[in-house]
């Protein structure tokens, strides 16, 4: 006769071993993630999705604004540039004028950005150094700085997005 | 040094496209004879469209 404890000790054990043996598959994306980059984070930080309705409304607004950076409709079009674009092609531009609306559909072809680092010391002397790279908005961006003889090239990862007409917001 | 890695950041920036170097972070960094403070620095612009690229 088996003491119960003893059997359930080693129903426990034997799923340890069972684990460790073959621990979980990770999901296809997570395991890509890893190949891709080891260091940054997986998560996004696309902006949360512009319902039509609000689309609409920005519209409207940005039909009595100016073109520039003090339209706050502009501003959160553009900020919402990806979906706006797609919104455009669904349901066209309401009753924007024939300007306004060729002015928002060019700046939302501006699709990249331009990403330079660099590490200076305290002389000004330059350690690291990547000159202006050509990235894709919204898009993770794997870039690999020059660095001197004795220092290993830096990989900067990150995103980058644009959060109105002349501005971005970078992550790295 | 082979296999040996370290990460540093997140650093987040706002910036207004084509201004000056910004400042994300303050390190210490070592070439292995002389070491001292150092600056990471990121500069952004945003790029003209495919199609506004002609003669660059």
């Amino acid at each position: 006769m088996v003491p119960r404890i003893v059997l359930v000790a080693a129903l426990c054990s034997t799923v340890l071993v069972l684990r460790l043996l073959a621990p979980p598959e990770p999901s296809a994306e997570r395991d890509r993630e890893r190949v891709e980059c080891a260091s940054c984070s997986g998560h996004g930080h696309a902006p949360a999705p512009l319902r039509v309705e609000e689309y609409e409304r920005l519209l409207c607004l940005y039909g009595a604004e100016p073109m520039s950076g003090n339209s706050q409709a502009l501003e959160t079009l553009l900020f919402h540039g990806a979906q706006v674009g797609q919104l455009l092609g669904m349901h066209g531009a309401g009753a924007l004028d024939a300007e306004r609306a060729s002015f928002l559909a060019r700046e939302l072809r501006r699709t990249a950005a331009t990403v330079a680092f660099r590490i200076v010391d305290a002389s000004g002397a330059e350690h690291v150094r990547l000159e202006p790279t050509r990235v894709r908005i919204g898009e993770k961006a794997h870039l690999t700085a020059a660095s001197g003889p004795t220092l290993r090239p830096p990989e900067f990862s990150g995103t980058v997005y644009r959060v109105g007409l002349d501005h971005l917001w970078a992550r790295f | 040094m082979e296999g040996l890695h370290f990460a540093a950041g997140p650093w987040f920036t706002v910036q207004r496209s084509g201004s000056d170097w910004q400042t994300v972070a303050k390190i210490w960094i070592s070439d292995g004879r002389a070491d001292g403070p150092a600056d990471v620095q990121i500069r952004l612009a945003l790029a003209p469209a495919e199609d506004q690229r002609k003669g660059e």
